[in-house]
């Protein structure tokens, strides 16, 4: 482990004991064809915390994001989620939103609730109220800028009052001042809501930025888990924080 | 005012584009030079003849029962084509197993001469309501067809991941994202069924049939009447436009209002 940067504690207590965490991931193991891309990857992530996964193109970072939701089967090991007994509600925010074009904002939001009796459309106007859409109820995707559409994946995925949250480079296809107001409102979001988060980024300093701990992806293999010791709001041109980001960016270069 | 000048307003007060409406006056009157200049005035009637004659026509009221025989034969047709087709479009677009097995005769079907479905069922059905309903069926639910495995191939897979992440139902996903994909393709490949089977009906109606736009244009064209057939055609051709920009469009445009609505923001 690079100087100064110390391995995660997350979940464990002094007295040795800890609370059930949100996301166990135990062994996973994942290949397509020959090709290895998660090699017996281990973590878990306590209730409420923010996580960044951070990697190289390639490394298999989007791939893990799949096998902890669902989406893809590991070949080896397992995805528990301990907090919710097993039968936690996960909500996803992709890198591209996602959405469907046919179907206005409200629509977007409706449609991944189902049959639910408790949802109606007051629910979804309230959670795309919350991402700064409440004008656009009834606008389509074509209507919507890049970031907006990104406001519509998230109200989306809020609006299943997720245990856990898991975002994919979410703001990687939108252009900087948007992304960092996209990046203030998620912060806010979080401290309001309190989901387990896993983002994805390839971007040192939004994880620096965004998260309680920092793990590291390469080649499919964990090789960093690190807690960022910075009280929030954090200011990416402080000292500590460039201090910090540079010891994490040389980790890196030594080990990913 | 310049002559152009003329044109434009005319072709605003019709509510046509200028362009559309010259080339309607420039097709007028290149068909009035070909049948006086070239003296071709038997083989090609003037388009003041033409005029009168439909004129003569639609007054009679002659044409109703023909228009609605013909128009009943290629509804039904349509309805053929439409579930054939769609049901092979989606075997075909859904499973490589059924691609290989059934594709190459849709591709077939594609490239067969009108006539052929024509003669055939004219053999097999003789003068009967079922000889251009089959007919037109043969020769335009390919079209269909093709257009829904397209559709079907080209459903956005992420759209069906994001589904399956949130644990949408599979009926609900069926429904709101493989269905709304394809319906694209599925109301383009339908609409240029219809033109098909409208065409093939009326043709098969050429080679038997007794009663029908196409029995029509085959007894004036027995009476060496040119004009009488130029009638027959101009009100195939008109009824036909009808349906495409009166129904079709506006149909089109409604179904499909989240593709034109607003332009992106950069």
């Amino acid at each position: 482990m690079t100087d100064g940067l110390a391995e995660s504690t997350s979940g464990a207590r002094a007295d040795g004991t800890s609370d059930a965490p949100a996301i166990a991931c135990s062994d996973l193991s994942k290949r397509y064809g020959d090709e290895s891309v998660l090699e017996s990857v281990s973590f878990e992530v306590p209730d409420g915390e923010f996580v960044a996964l951070i990697g190289r193109s390639g490394s298999g970072k989007s791939t893990l994001l799949d096998v902890i939701s669902g989406i893809e089967q590991p070949d080896d090991g397992r995805v528990t989620f301990p907090a919710a007994d097993g039968d936690a509600t996960v909500g996803h925010v992709f890198q591209d939103p996602r959405l469907l074009p046919w179907e206005t904002c409200l629509q977007n939001v409706e449609y991944v609730h189902g049959d639910d009796p408790d949802y109606d459309d007051d629910v979804g106007r309230r959670y795309l109220d919350l991402v700064g859409l409440g004008d656009q109820y009834d606008q389509y995707p074509t209507q919507l800028s890049g970031g907006q559409r990104q406001r519509v994946g998230l109200a989306r995925a809020l609006s299943v009052d997720p245990d856990v949250l898991l975002m994919d480079e979410p703001f990687s296809n939108v252009d900087e001042i948007t992304a960092d107001e996209l990046r203030e409102d998620l912060l806010d979001l979080w401290r309001d809501f309190e989901p387990t988060v896993v983002f994805v980024t390839h971007d040192v300093t939004e994880a620096v930025r965004m998260a309680d701990r920092i793990l590291m992806l390469g080649d499919g293999d964990l090789f960093g888990d690190v807690d960022v010791p910075l009280d929030r709001p954090r200011s990416i041109d402080s000292v500590e924080f460039v201090r910090f980001r540079e010891q994490v960016r040389e980790q890196f270069r030594e080990q990913g | 005012m310049s002559p152009v000048t003329r044109v434009r307003g005319l072709g605003r007060y019709l509510g046509r584009p200028p362009a559309t409406l010259a080339s309607v006056v420039t097709l007028v009157l290149v068909w009035a030079g070909l049948a006086r200049g070239f003296g071709l005035a038997d083989t090609i009637s003037s388009p003041a003849l033409v005029a009168a004659a439909t004129a003569d026509l639609l007054a009679s009221m002659e044409w109703v029962p023909h228009v609605l025989d013909t128009f009943r034969r290629t509804v039904f047709g349509f309805v053929a084509t439409l579930a054939v087709g769609t049901a092979l479009g989606v075997l075909v677009g859904a499973s490589r197993f059924w691609e290989r097995a059934l594709g190459g005769y849709v591709t077939i079907g594609l490239a067969l001469p009108s006539l052929f479905a024509a003669v055939f069922a004219a053999m097999w059905f003789g003068i009967s309501d079922l000889t251009p309903m089959v007919a037109g069926a043969a020769i335009s639910f390919p079209f269909v067809a093709q257009g829904v495995a397209d559709g079907v191939k080209d459903v956005d897979r992420d759209l069906v991941e994001m589904s399956t992440a949130f644990e949408v139902g599979r009926w609900r996903m069926l429904r709101r994202v493989v269905v709304r994909s394809v319906l694209p393709e599925w109301f383009s490949g339908a609409r240029y069924a219809f033109a098909i089977c409208w065409k093939i009906t009326t043709l098969a109606e050429l080679v038997a049939a007794g009663s029908g736009i196409g029995f029509m244009i085959e007894f004036e064209m027995r009476r060496l009447s040119i004009t009488g057939v130029f009638s027959w055609t101009l009100l195939f051709v008109a009824i036909l436009l009808v349906l495409e920009y009166g129904v079709f469009q506006r149909l089109e445009r409604r179904a499909f209002a989240y593709r034109t609505e607003g332009v992106p923001m950069r």
